[in-house]
This record gives C-alpha cells, sequence and structure tokens, in this order.
C-alpha cells in the first residue's frame, strides 16, 4: 500500500453538523492534513473547489438544502462542476444496505461508517488515495468503477453468504467487503 | 456494471505521484495524537450536547403552549435530535445516539402534535438528560436499557 504524504494533502470536509465538522477536522489534522476546509452547506463547497486545489472531499450524507448524494452527483455530472473526477468519501451513520448501493451510484469512491474512528477515517484516506480507481462512462453512470465485485442490486438476500445487512445497518467492515472487495 | 454496453474508462486515475510513496498503511504515532485530540472533544461533549437538550425542551414548551405552532417546532426536533444521533456514539455515549434515533424516527413526517405525541418527545428528551447528566457512556448497562426499553415501548403502544 502506497504512503499517503498527509502533509501536502488538501482535504475539504462538507457536513452541516458542526460539532462533527470540528471532530474530523481535529482527526486530520492530527494525521498530518495541514490544509483542511470545513464547510457547512453545498454551495461553499463548489466555491472552495473552485480555487483550491482540493484531492479529497468527505461529505456527509444527510444535509439540507442539498443532501451529500446529491452533491456528488452534481459534482460528478454538472456542467460547471470543479472537478468531476475528485475523489469522494461518504461519512454516514446511513448503512442499510440499500443505501450504501445508492451512494455508490452516485459516485463516490467510498465509504466513512460513523461512528468514525482516527483508524477508519485513516485506513479510508489510504485506500483512496493510493488505490485510486479509474473512472468509468457509461449511459447511467460516471464515476470511479464500481467493478470490483459483483453486487446486489435488488436488496437483501442474494449474497447472504457475504455480507447481512440488518435494519441497524451494515458495519464499517461490512461497507467495506461490500465496495471494495 | 456486468452486462451494461457502451461503458467506458475515460482517464485511468494515477496516484498522485508527488504524495505517494511506498510504505505501511497504519502508522501508531499517527493514530495516538489522534486518538487523543477524539478524547479531549470527548471530555466537552457533555457540554455543549446541553445546548441541543435545552433547544429540545423550548421547543417542546412551545408546542404545549401554541400547538398550532407546532410544524416549525417539529421540524426543529427532528432536526436537534438528527444531530443528537450522529453525533452520540462518536463522542462516547452510544445511548444518546440510540435515543437521538428514536425521536428522530417518531418526529419526521409528523405534522401535528397530539398529548401523547408531545409525552413521548419530551420523555426522550428527558431520558437524555440522564444519561448527559449521569455520565451513562457505552450502553448503560441494565438501567441503559431500560430507559431505551421504556420510550420504545411507548412509540410503539402509540403506533400500535
Amino acid at each position: 500500500m502506497p504512503r499517503v504524504r498527509f502533509d501536502r494533502l488538501c482535504v475539504l470536509l462538507l457536513d452541516d453538523n458542526r460539532h462533527m465538522l470540528r471532530l474530523m477536522e481535529e482527526i486530520l489534522r492530527a494525521i498530518g492534513i495541514r490544509n483542511v476546509i470545513a464547510v457547512t452547506d453545498a454551495a461553499e463547497a463548489f466555491r472552495e473547489m473552485r480555487i483550491a486545489p482540493v484531492d479529497l472531499a468527505i461529505v456527509d450524507w444527510e444535509m439540507t438544502p442539498l443532501s451529500g448524494p446529491e452533491f456528488v452527483k452534481l459534482v460528478r455530472t454538472a456542467k460547471d462542476s470543479p472537478n468531476v473526477f475528485v475523489p469522494i468519501i461518504m461519512l454516514t451513520a446511513h448503512t442499510q444496505m440499500a443505501n450504501v448501493v445508492e451512494a455508490r451510484d452516485t459516485g463516490i469512491n467510498d465509504f466513512l461508517a460513523k461512528p468514525v474512528s482516527p483508524k477508519s477515517v485513516l485506513r479510508r484516506i489510504v485506500s483512496v488515495i493510493g488505490r485510486p480507481r479509474p473512472f468509468v462512462r457509461t449511459k447511467t453512470y460516471f464515476g470511479p468503477d464500481r467493478r470490483r465485485r459483483q453486487l446486489p442490486f435488488k436488496g437483501p438476500g442474494r449474497r447472504k453468504e457475504d455480507v447481512v445487512a440488518d435494519e441497524d445497518g451494515l458495519s464499517q467492515d461490512q461497507v467495506e467487503a461490500l465496495l471494495n472487495g | 456494471m456486468a452486462g451494461q454496453s457502451e461503458g467506458y474508462i475515460i482517464r485511468k486515475n494515477e496516484p498522485l505521484a508527488d504524495i505517494s510513496e511506498e510504505s505501511s498503511v497504519d502508522d501508531a504515532e499517527m493514530l495516538r495524537r489522534a486518538e487523543e485530540a477524539v478524547e479531549s472533544l470527548k471530555a466537552e461533549y457533555p457540554e455543549w450536547v446541553g445546548h441541543h437538550l435545552a433547544a429540545l425542551e423550548d421547543a417542546c414548551r412551545t408546542i404545549r403552549a401554541e400547538p398550532e405552532a407546532s410544524v416549525p417546532q417539529l421540524a426543529a426536533i427532528a432536526d436537534l435530535s438528527h444531530d443528537v444521533k450522529g453525533e452520540g456514539t462518536t463522542y462516547g455515549y452510544p445511548l444518546m445516539t440510540q435515543l437521538g434515533a428514536s425521536l428522530h424516527r417518531f418526529v419526521t413526517n409528523m405534522k401535528a402534535c397530539s398529548t401523547v405525541q408531545i409525552e413521548i418527545i419530551e420523555n426522550h428528551v428527558s431520558a437524555m438528560r440522564v444519561v448527559i447528566r449521569e455520565r451513562i457512556e457505552g450502553d448503560g448497562g441494565a438501567l441503559g436499557h431500560e430507559i431505551v426499553g421504556s420510550l420504545e415501548k411507548a412509540v410503539a403502544k402509540f403506533k400500535a
């Protein structure tokens, strides 16, 4: 696994909860990321992405007026997107299988399940930056290649031997197994 | 993706060469620093979550005093409970996440608030106060299960 020079990364944090934003910022700075841009809404995020060389965006799922998945879709597909290729990690407690698949299909690179820990944050960043995926365009999708493994599209049950989704959602390990193979 | 036609790779995403070199993934010292930073923030949690609880209590009082003004207050309760849900476990209080999640589920899409409903909301907020006042971290053991269980029963009974 390649080593990431955290001191040279520029990371954008997007979350409308200021306390989570602060926690994430503390974690990122503690692991050596000096250039952290923390914003609370999508419009501000777009503005920052136009003027700063953002290497990675960590985006919360549930926000208003624009949700995380809606923001990701805009980044990937809007004509005036500041950077359609920017790596994006979705941060959320919504780890039910349907949500993971939905987030994946908006074009995220990876998923970070709450509650976060410094270890889970570090591993996600190293995975996304150290193992970047090629981008793929189809009629219905633009984003990181999703073909690391065949994923079920129709609810739980087809891959019972791999992952069991319950109403409380998947754990970070289960999400990683589902997304990354 | 398999089976979809006309897909193509439009750019192979090369590693960011100026910031990548071979090494190990985990850095114990880096993680230790980050854990220390998180612990420091965790110590502040009971104080600032108190502001969320005060806002929830204000919303409940407004609903009781002005039932016709329920809709914006219920929206505020939904937002605040969502925040509590998202923050609790990360800051070492998973019971707060459970209570926040239960309250958020209960008020989502609620357009009016009966006496029974406002009581259930207030009971959730009171439970959160107990958790914070008594510093009940983790799952709270038997007490924690009792707190969450009784609220879930009340909600289930209301919805039955």
